[in-house]
């Protein structure tokens, strides 16, 4: 009878005990998910290509969800906004710093194109060709850019387009500069490095930052290079992944994917160091700081992308859990820099960042 | 019932065989394709979800995407392989992205309109006004069964004598693709489509030829074929010295799927592609500038001039660079070639990479 008592006093003890612990867990499961970051839904309808208005007000985007056009979105009201006639769907679009203008790159479908009337028609373009196009959102007016053009930037200020291509005659690799209509052309580099990529040029300093593939054949990585003015390209980064190379707007960092892995170079260094997270991806936006990045990364195991908050001095990484599962294409970061805006499955949403 | 089973099974071989008697043209190519619905091959979902990655691959920007359950179901009311009916959306507005479609119309399948039906007149013509996507593709599947199946046209070559008429299409390579892509969808699907397509080509009666007859010992560099994979520097082909100018020919029949006729394009300089069927691709690398003879979708025949030999891109010097892929996977060449004596034969080809 003493032992049964003794037994039950034991058992009740034990059972308040559980009761707090799982009290203490379920507590702190709630008070974790209501400190997490909330992905949520901005707009309902399909946005291609998004960027933010220089004030905050507006996300500008294309969409083919009915009539193929760049439109409009009010962050405050959701109301949407026709801002162009109708357009093929383009490849990329590289929005222009003011957000007046857009470079349309678009694969020359000659059998679409020809049989229903494009705006994009060309005489003499060959089937699949890759095109480049400036279409000015405030006077509505689509240019062709020249057709050699292989890859082509925006200038730090915004005033210029910068653009690569190959000039079989002399066989070299060549950048110019020139007024986004491709008037007042500049060459900033004529050489024999087989340039693919244009990263970042700013005027001011006639920094350059571009990529050349690497020896080897249709399999290829990218050497990253930087010449300022009419110095020579000093090699920087090697072999890095095509996709995903983001410079820092003071162009002091890179950030790239190599072997798999993201790194961060420092360019005034020269030293390039792993910041040990696997991915196959990298979408990037840069801090008004210049010092720090947020990245969206993945792994070809997970289902959801990952945020991370990265120091690129101290290489500190701080991951931005989140609910809510993401394919992110588009990553935008408010001037505030507490709403980073992005794109999954071709749906807006965001994140309000602590 | 034996009766009965033995007329069904009868008929369905009558019809199989008569949807297998494909066009055949353009230089003795043709397509032989299955275009009615893959009764029994695979289940719906299996279908949708190949046609889904098929369109997320192609059309990463259309609104089509994820809509493969549609598809399916339009190709189920009309007795049309859906892949049919997405492949027809590629070609005529990039899954709704591109041409008419891109006006809102909704029309991905380049259907025209009479005054009576719903409509919007772009540049002159009147084009069909769905009201939604789901509307469209629910209906092509009993539209193409109407139009075309009901009058007999049940092959891929006499559907497209009336809906992409010679008079406005190249209609061979119109079959080509769309039969080509069939065949994509096929594969994603893992047997729920069927068999997909037969795709024909003027073969050389001896199989494939050396592209360049190539001159120099094979001491020299004559070719070299490196297995280690991966690897960024892997040298993927054999490389055949020849002089600036010699003529490139096609290795085999097929159809010229891409085409640079200038650039540095990572090393390769001027390049073709040419796709043989059945998982087989050939390229051609270094080719002098705007040399390129065909251009994309043209069908070739194995023999048949398509280029010259020069040095662009990453070259020490003239060369072709010939690499034949199966199934998107680099192989030997010199193990499809006609045998060379010294050079199929020698026991360390693979090991020899010279610096041409």
């Amino acid at each position: 009878m003493l032992k049964s008592k003794f037994m039950s006093k034991k058992f009740l003890f034990a059972l308040i005990l559980l009761s707090i612990i799982g009290a203490g867990i379920i507590a702190f499961i709630i008070i974790k998910n209501r400190t997490l970051p909330i992905v949520s839904k901005v707009a309902d309808n399909q946005i291609l290509f998004p960027t933010l208005s220089n004030d905050q007000k507006y996300i500008f985007y294309f969409s083919n969800a009915n009539e193929a056009a760049f439109y409009r979105l009010e962050l405050q009201n959701q109301k949407i906004e026709k801002i162009s006639e109708d357009f093929d769907t383009p490849d990329r679009i590289i929005w222009s710093p003011s957000k007046n203008q857009a470079i349309l790159q678009v694969t020359y479908n000659k059998y679409i194109f020809e049989k229903y009337g494009s705006p994009f028609i060309r005489p003499g373009v060959d089937d699949q060709a890759i095109t480049f196009w400036l279409y000015d959102l405030n006077q509505k007016k689509l240019s062709p850019l020249d057709l050699n053009i292989r890859d082509i930037i925006w200038s730090k200020d915004g005033q210029k387009i910068v653009s690569s291509y190959y000039d079989e005659e002399l066989n070299h690799n060549i950048i110019n500069i020139s007024d986004p209509d491709g008037t007042n052309l500049e060459n900033l580099i004529k050489n024999e490095l087989p340039i693919e990529k244009v990263i970042s040029y700013e005027p001011a300093n006639k920094k350059l930052i571009f990529g050349a593939s690497t020896p080897g054949e249709l399999e290829s990585r990218l050497d990253i290079y930087q010449v300022i003015g009419s110095g020579t390209p000093t090699l920087i980064i090697e072999a890095v992944e095509p996709g995903g190379i983001y410079a820092s707007s003071n162009m002091e960092h890179l950030v790239s994917i190599i072997d798999g892995v993201l790194n961060i170079s420092n360019l005034t260094q020269n030293k390039t160091q792993s910041l040990k997270i696997k991915t196959n991806k990298n979408l990037t936006v840069w801090l008004n700081d210049n010092q720090n990045l947020i990245v969206a990364t993945r792994q070809e195991t997970t289902k959801t992308d990952t945020f991370y908050k990265i120091n690129s001095q101290t290489l500190k990484k701080n991951m931005i859990n989140h609910k809510g599962t993401v394919d992110i294409q588009n990553l935008i970061l408010s001037s505030d820099q507490k709403t980073l805006y992005f794109t999954s499955d071709d749906i807006l949403y965001k994140l309000e960042l602590k | 019932m034996l009766i009965l089973f033995a007329f069904t099974a009868y008929f369905a071989g009558f019809h199989r065989g008569e949807s297998g008697t494909g066009l055949t043209g353009g230089g003795g190519t043709g397509a032989n394709c299955n275009i009615l619905f893959p009764a029994g091959a695979g289940s719906d979902q299996e279908i949708a979800q190949a046609i889904n990655q098929w369109i997320a691959q192609h059309g990463p920007n259309s609104d089509l995407k994820g809509k493969g359950v549609l598809f399916v179901q339009s190709g189920r009311a009309g007795g049309v392989n859906p892949a049919l009916i997405a492949a027809i959306a590629r070609k005529e507005s990039t899954f709704g992205t591109q041409g008419i479609a891109a006006e809102g119309t909704f029309n991905p399948f380049g259907r025209k309109a009479i005054a009576s039906q719903p409509h919007k007149v772009i540049r002159g013509v009147m084009w069909y006004k769905f009201s939604s996507w789901d509307e469209a593709i629910l209906e092509e599947g009993p539209y193409l069964k109407r139009v075309y199946l009901d009058e007999g046209r049940t092959t891929l070559g006499k559907l497209f004598e009336k809906y992409a008429p010679p008079s406005e299409n190249d209609t061979p390579t119109y079959i080509k693709e769309v039969a080509s892509w069939i065949n994509e969808m096929t594969a994603l699907a893992g047997g729920a489509l069927g068999q997909g397509c037969t795709i024909q080509y003027a073969q050389n009666a001896e199989g494939w030829i050396w592209p360049v007859e190539g001159t120099g010992p094979f001491e020299s560099g004559f070719f070299c074929f490196q297995r280690s994979e991966p690897s960024p520097h892997l040298h993927n082909g054999i490389d055949i010295k020849a002089p600036n100018g010699t003529p490139v020919k096609a290795t085999n029949g097929g159809t010229v799927i891409k085409v640079a006729q200038t650039g540095h394009n990572g090393g390769n300089g001027t390049f073709l592609t040419i796709d043989h069927g059945d998982g087989m691709q050939s390229i051609y690398l270094h080719l002098v500038v705007n040399s390129i003879q065909v251009k994309v979708g043209d069908i070739v025949s194995g023999g048949e001039t398509v280029a010259q030999v020069d040095s662009t891109g990453y070259s020490g010097g003239p060369h072709l660079h010939f690499v034949i892929k199966k199934n998107d996977k680099y192989v030997d060449p010199l193990n499809y070639l006609p045998f060379k004596k010294g050079i199929s034969d020698n026991p360390i080809r693979n090991n020899l990479c010279d610096e041409i």
